[in-house]
């Protein structure tokens, strides 16, 4: 089992919901009006509570490792996590755009929020897929499954939660040199 | 105007014709299926013959700098835009296989296929314009970047169309 499987499992059941948000937009248009109504307020729902929540945690604590593994703070290079940070900042946009148009759904507005909603399957399954096999696979060289949990896994189950959690220490960061 | 202004300009061409995709995307439903054939084909030779070849050129000239330049021993740090670019060419080569049998009856996956491409273009072109290409603006000059990074990603795509 690898170092990082608690944050690898975390993505299984994320990406199973994601595929069920996926059906959910394949069967709308066949849906009564109140039934559509229904399960477009519970996959946006869902979207904000916690795909949103996860990408904020994962930017705070995971990204935050990975940059400092990758030399962040010896250098004055580009930050490694950058172009995932701004990969969220379209996900968060996409899914209130989506929320927006929850508001008033109705067979009208539905091919909109349809297709809002691949693109942003889209974009979360190559997300999703990049942090496995990059950032992920760079956490399993470096650390022990221990660590993670210590340093990554439990921080970002707190910080979900909406308990307050520090960052890693710059001693603990610094450590990497 | 910044060093990287000719990948600027660049970018700005591909956006163009990215619109102009996702337009004949929309109207796609509407065209007889003679049309509607001809359009699937032209957009099929852009997207492979200038979307693909470009992110290959800037995988094989710019991306390295970016690299060299961020000084982090061991480890890539364009590798996870490097997956963004195996998902673009992934969608287009599905799109070129729909195109064989495109038909009215088909139009809507290839439609939807086409907007989660043109999705995933759109971060990503954001991307390269707000981290890397600032990056390279505060470490190069234009000379060096034309010479380093715009003149090899030219003979990258030049030799690719001569294949």
């Amino acid at each position: 089992m690898k170092p990082t499987h608690a944050l690898r499992k975390e993505h299984d059941l994320l990406l199973s919901r994601i595929q069920a948000f996926e059906d959910v937009l394949d069967v709308l248009p066949r849906l009564p009006r109140e039934d559509m109504e229904r399960e477009v307020a519970r996959e946006v729902e869902f979207l904000q509570r916690e795909i949103k929540s996860h990408a904020a945690a994962e930017e705070k604590y995971l990204y935050t490792e990975v940059d400092y593994l990758c030399g962040h703070d010896r250098n004055a290079g580009v930050k490694t996590s950058a172009t995932m940070a701004i990969d969220h900042q379209y996900i968060a946009a996409y899914i209130d755009r989506l929320t927006a148009l929850a508001l008033n759904i109705n067979p009208q507005t539905l091919a909109e929020f349809q297709r809002t909603g691949w693109e942003l399957v889209a974009i979360l399954k190559l997300h999703f897929d990049k942090e496995e096999r990059v950032y992920l696979a760079l956490l399993d060289a470096r650390f022990t499954e221990e660590e993670i949990a210590r340093r990554i896994v439990r921080r970002m189950e707190q910080f979900e939660k909406g308990t307050s959690v520090e960052l890693p220490s710059e001693g603990e960061l610094l450590a990497y040199g | 105007m910044n060093p990287t202004h000719v990948l600027r300009e660049h970018h700005e061409e591909l956006r163009l014709q990215l619109q102009h995709f996702e337009q004949i995307l929309a109207t796609l439903p509407h065209l007889p299926p003679p049309e509607l054939a001809r359009a699937v084909r032209e957009q099929i030779l852009f997207l492979r013959e200038d979307v693909k070849s470009h992110a290959a050129a800037e995988e094989a000239s710019l991306y390295p700098e970016v690299n060299a330049l961020a000084g982090s021993p061991g480890f890539n740090v364009t590798a996870t835009m490097e997956i963004d670019h195996e998902y673009i060419a992934g969608y287009i080569e599905r799109l070129a296989e729909m195109r064989l049998d495109i038909s009215p009856r088909k139009v809507g996956e290839f439609q939807r296929v086409g907007w989660e491409l043109l999705a995933i273009l759109k971060v990503h072109f954001d991307k390269e314009e707000r981290v890397y290409l600032p990056f390279l603006d505060a470490k190069l000059t234009e000379k060096e970047i034309q010479e380093r990074i715009v003149e090899r990603m030219d003979v990258f795509e030049e030799a690719k169309w001569s294949e």
